[in-house]
Formats: C-alpha cells, structure tokens, sequence
C-alpha cells in the first residue's frame, strides 16, 4: 500500500472510531458530524470526503465487525467440529465482537427497521455484506453436504441461505434483550436451536415441511445413507 | 392472590402459562405433545368403556406412561433435566404414578453433551478467561455426564490433575420452564383421578432440589465437609476443591482414578467383590446419616467411583439432605426397637412427629409404617446375608414408600432418610450384593 493510502485509512479509522465512541456515549440519533469531525480531529469537510452520512459510519462499522467475525471464525474453526458446532462458533464470535457495542446497536437499530433506510437488514447496501457473510456460511454448509454430513441440498441452498440470515437476525435481536449474566441465554438459545434446525436437516423432515416432496425425499435417502454409514 | 392471577405470574412463555382456561385450551397451547395427549386420553377413555376396573387401571396407567414420554420429548428445553429427573425419580417415585416415574427413568441417559466451543465459551463465562490460557492443559472433549453439565480434565501448571464440571448455560430459567410443562402433566394426570397434591409436592420437592443443584458453590461446601469428615477413612475417597478456580456454574476438584459403577459391573466382578463393596456403602450410608448426619441424597451410579484397591470414590455433592442431631438419633432409635414391638414403634413414630394421636389417619398411617418398617428395617434384625438383588422385596419396599407418601407423609427427617436409603438399595440391587445387614448396623447402635 502506497504511504497515501495508508494515511487515507488511517485518517478513515479514526473518523469511524471516534464515531463509535461517540455512538457509545452520547447515542446514535444525538451525535453530529460535526461532533465526530471534533472528537477525531479532523476537518469537518474532510469528515464529509470519507463519510457522507451516519449510516454510512454505521455501515462501516458493520462492515468492519464483519471482517473481524470472519476473519476468528476461520482461525478458530478446525476440522474436527461438526456442523452444529461451526456453527455456532460463528454465532457466539459474532455475539462477542457485536458485545462492546450493544449500546451503539440498540441506538442504530430502530434506523435499520425504517423501511427505505440504507442500514435495512433487506436493502441494497447492507446486502452486500449479507452477500460475504453467507458465502462463508454456504461454504460451511457446502463442506458438511461434501462429508455426508448433511444431505446435498442445491435446490433449496438459496432459500436456506435467506432463512439462516433472518434467523440470525433474531439472534442478535434476542441478544441485545438478554440481560442474562454473560448472555447465557442467547447462547443457549443458539445452541438448542441449532441442535433443532440442523438436526431436521440432516434428518430430511425439514424438507417435507416445505413440501418440496421429490428432491426432499431424495436428499433424505441419501441423508439416511449416510447415517448408517455413520 | 386468586388462581386467575396466579396464572399470570411468571407467563414467560406460551408453553409455560397455566393460566385459568379450560383444558382442551391449556391442552392446546401446549402445541402437538398436547394435541397428542388430548387424542390418547379420548381414545383411551372410549376404550375403557366396558372393561372390569381392573383393565381400565391397567389402560391408565399405560396412557400415563405414554404421555410422560410424549410430554418431555417435546420438552426438550433443557436437555439434562429429563436425565436428572429419571435419575431422581427412579429413587423417590413415591408421590408420582409408577409409570411416569419409569417414562422419566428411561430418558436418564439421553443427554447430549456440550461441544467443545460452547464448553470453553462456558469456562470463560466462568474464569474470565480461555480454559486453555487458564489450565496448563485443557481437554476439549468431557470424559463424563453430569446432570446439569459435564466433566472435563484439566491440568494446573504444578501438575495437579482436575475433574472441571461445567455448567449448561442457563439451567435455572430452563428448569423451571421444564416443571410448569409438567405441572401441566400433573393436570392431565389428575384428569385420570390420580392424587394430585401428593404428585405436586413430589414435584416441587424435586424442582427445589434441582435448582439448588445448580450453585455449584454450595456443592464445594458439601465436598470440603466431607473430605474433612472423612479423611481418616482409608476406604473413601472424596476429591479437594481448588477454589481458585471454581464459581457458582464451574467446579474444579483434583481428578480421582477409579472406574464408574458400571462400567466396573460390567468388566463382571466376582461375587465377593459385589458384597464387599456392598457392605462398604451400606456401611457408609450409615457413617453419614447417624454420625455426621449429612448424607448424599442422589446416590445413583454415576457418581460413584470403584477404586483400584477396592475402595470408594464419592465424586458428586450436588444433592445432600442434613439431618439434626436430634434427628438423626429419633431416626436411629426406629433401628434399636424390636421388629415386632408395634407399641414401641407407635411412640418413636409420634416422636418424629409422623401423626398426631388426633389424627384422623392415625391408624391408617400407623399401618402403612410399620409394613414399612417391615419391609426396609426387617433386614437389619435378619441373620446372615441379605441378597439385595432380588426384586421382590425392592417392589415391596417401593409399594410401602408409595403408601406411606399416598397419607400424606411426605417430608420431614424419616421421609429424607428413608427415600435416599432407597436409592442406595437401587444400587445395591444393581450391584447384587449380599450383605449381613446386621452386622453392618450393630457398631451404629452401641452406646
């Protein structure tokens, strides 16, 4: 990286973490531009180059979180776990980065439910985040169909992918609601409900749920297969 | 506070709401396992219909069980309070039908464990930090089941080598999830006309001693006692705590060698080795009920060890029962008086205050204990061995707890005694020992 680049992301961390603070403190809604473009020591016209809005720090910050959940999970993640257990993995990492924020979470999140915002959870910009956290997550579940660890499920991955991003929506809804000493609440909830939903996966009943009978009954054949060679 | 409110209290979930509606809506709102129940209790009482009364108690109590099991399948909430029901159940059914007793007993071993990421995540919880930057050597993987968690070895830097029992997240708001799902069983059970009261206390004794199972801090308490009690006895061993690392969902205590109860049964011990081993914990029963008056109230076989020299490992203080002194030798006192001295066991009864000469059940109660008193202390005025791996005399005994907690007798000192008495005979009888019973109590008695 040239030393021009460098100070560019340089001078990006510190608006965004001075920003973070500020969300921390203050509140999401209360902080200004301005109030960041003081705390970082940085020209509020400049502050403006890097970041237009708030929500784009917000997404920033998403952004950032996500590299830093993906980037634990791939160093803590070995092979000998099951599906259940990456998993959840991936879930408590995410838990655990997202804890020093919760306030700025709980400030951020009624943004996010506005229908049209830019931090939508269904929109555009945070798509593309949603795009590089479930191609990790189709990688996870592509290596445990490749193992006989689950039925092969191309005909539905996609719908599972969508159906796994809502679910971990919830998660972190329920988290930031969980005054539980350590979140042992959350990460029981994780747990029993991974143990549930993977479990009728690999047991093919998910699939006639959603009565997608042919391919469904297939996939549990081989499914069954697999667990007799197991 | 009126029964509508009291349904309110505490509706966390929809699961959970006992409310004041009818039911079939209670029924419903207990989701398939319900719908499941309403459907084989229908059926079953159309099946009835005609049949001697002797069938119809037969059917019942096969729906019971049925739907004992349908109910915690669906419960599912905390895996491990099935285990730790059937466990305790499989002790003390008195108070609760056979046949749920048993549904319950048969889930014992159907406890997932935790894996290794949430096992750490837990310890961390715990600790405040990895296991592994904590613990010279941390084993991922748990060497055995406890009830509300599991065990994993570790090593401190000094080498001194640990059994870590860890803690399932979030066990008490599980656990009393899991018993108002089957406070509602009870309901249903008490559609069939079973004894409801007796069945509700049976379960909130259980519920209070779950839920105090799970501080751990109080089980390191226990441990200490004991260790200190009976550190003398070369026979028993009972582990250390390391209270530096240990808190209210982790227990660390030194790691004891020695073989589980079954899997030492299973390697097929000689007969001898079975009655030595059954004197041994008969013998220490004793030794905790009347001399130190603490006694391990859960003595299942999980938490016994069989050490290479024959001796005994106790490795699991989650449930003790205190007895005072006074007690304790009321209690004695049932040991010394002749089998047959009825009067003489009347006036000990009254002495621990098991009814009152008002009491309108006197008589019955009066009855109902002695057959007990037949059934349990006769061994222990009998010559020579008793063979404690015949089952008649274990239905017998079963049949006399169950009577004596039908009248009403339901707590107090003889009631604690006599139920973890029990659940040591359980193991007695898994184990098929002979013992002179006798000899064993008469050292008790002296002075």
């Amino acid at each position: 990286m040239s030393r021009r680049a460098d100070k560019k992301a340089e001078t990006r961390e510190s608006i965004l973490s001075a920003s973070l603070g500020l969300f921390q403190q203050r509140g999401y809604r209360e902080t200004t531009m301005r109030d960041i473009a003081a705390a970082a020591d940085i020209a509020l016209g400049t502050t403006y180059n890097y970041f237009p809005t708030k929500e784009h720090l917000a997404l920033a910050f998403f952004d950032r979180s996500l590299e830093r959940v993906m980037q634990r999970y791939r160093r803590e993640a070995d092979d000998g776990m099951a599906l259940e257990e990456r998993v959840f993995l991936l879930l408590a990492i995410q838990v655990e980065e997202m804890t020093p924020y919760s306030a700025f979470l709980h400030a951020v999140l009624p943004q996010a439910a506005a229908p049209g915002s830019r931090l939508s959870p269904f929109g555009a910009e945070v798509g593309r985040l949603k795009h590089r956290f479930l191609e990790l997550v189709t990688e996870i579940v592509a290596e445990a169909s490749a193992c006989g660890e689950l039925p092969d499920l191309p005909g539905y991955r996609a719908m599972l992918l969508q159906a796994f991003w809502v679910y971990d929506l919830g998660i972190l809804l329920f988290w930031l609601n969980d005054d539980s000493e350590g979140s042992a609440e959350t990460y029981a909830l994780i747990d029993r409900s991974l143990r549930f939903l993977i479990g009728a996966l690999r047991e093919g009943g998910a699939m006639d749920v959603l009565s997608l009978a042919e391919t469904g009954r297939e996939g549990r054949e081989a499914g069954a297969a697999g667990d007799d060679a197991g | 506070m009126t029964r509508a409110e009291e349904g309110r209290v505490g509706d966390r979930d929809a699961a959970g709401a006992v409310g004041p509606v009818s039911v079939p809506a209670r029924l419903a709102r207990m989701g398939r396992a319900g719908a499941v129940i309403a459907g084989r209790e229908a059926a079953g009482r159309l099946r009835e219909a005609g049949e001697t009364p002797e069938r119809r108690g037969e059917l019942a109590e096969a729906r019971a069980q049925a739907n004992a099991t349908t109910l915690l399948e669906a419960a599912g909430e905390l895996r491990g309070l099935a285990a730790k029901l059937g466990q305790l159940l499989a002790q003390e059914g008195q108070g609760l039908p056979p046949a749920f007793a048993r549904g319950l007993a048969s889930l014992q071993r159907s406890a997932p464990p935790m894996h290794a990421s949430l096992a750490r995540l837990r310890a961390r919880q715990a600790l405040g930090d990895w296991p592994e930057a904590i613990f010279a050597r941390w084993e991922p993987r748990p060497f055995a089941a406890a009830s509300l968690g599991q065990v994993h070895r570790a090593w401190l830097a000094d080498g001194r080598a640990l059994a870590v029992k860890l803690q399932y997240p979030d066990i008490r708001r599980a656990v009393e999830s899991d018993f108002r799902l089957l406070e509602q069983s009870l309901m249903l059970l008490r559609l069939a006309g079973r004894d409801a009261d007796a069945m509700g206390r049976a379960l909130d004794h259980l519920r209070q001693r779950i839920l105090a199972e799970t501080d751990y801090r109080a089980e390191a308490d226990q441990l200490e006692f004991f260790a200190r009690a009976l550190a003398d006895r070369a026979d028993l061993a009972v582990p250390g705590v390391d209270r530096a690392h240990s808190g209210e969902t982790l227990l660390s205590m030194d790691f004891l060698s020695g073989q589980p109860l079954d899997e030492w049964l299973a390697d097929g011990p000689s007969q001898a080795q079975r009655d030595a081993l059954g004197r041994r914990l008969l013998a220490l029963f004793f030794v905790q009920a009347f001399e130190l008056r603490r006694f391990h109230a859960d003595p299942h076989p999980g938490n016994l060890l069989v050490r290479a020299d024959g001796g005994i490992g106790l490795v699991d203080f989650g449930c003790v029962e205190t007895l005072g002194r006074g007690q304790a030798d009321e209690v004695r006192e049932l040991y010394r008086i002749p089998i047959d001295d009825a009067a003489g066991l009347d006036a000990q009864y009254r002495r621990l205050g098991l009814y009152a000469a008002t009491d309108p059940d006197a008589r019955a109660k009066r009855a109902a204990l002695l057959a007990l008193q037949r059934a349990n202390v006769g061994r222990f005025h009998a010559a020579g061995a008793w063979d404690f791996g015949r089952a008649e005399p274990m239905r017998e005994l079963a049949g006399c707890l169950r009577e004596v907690a039908r009248l009403g007798i339901a707590s107090g000192p003889l009631v604690l005694f006599e139920r973890s008495q029990f659940g040591l005979y359980g193991l007695l009888h898994q184990i098929g020992a002979r013992v002179d019973c006798r000899q064993v109590i008469t050292p008790f008695l002296a002075g």
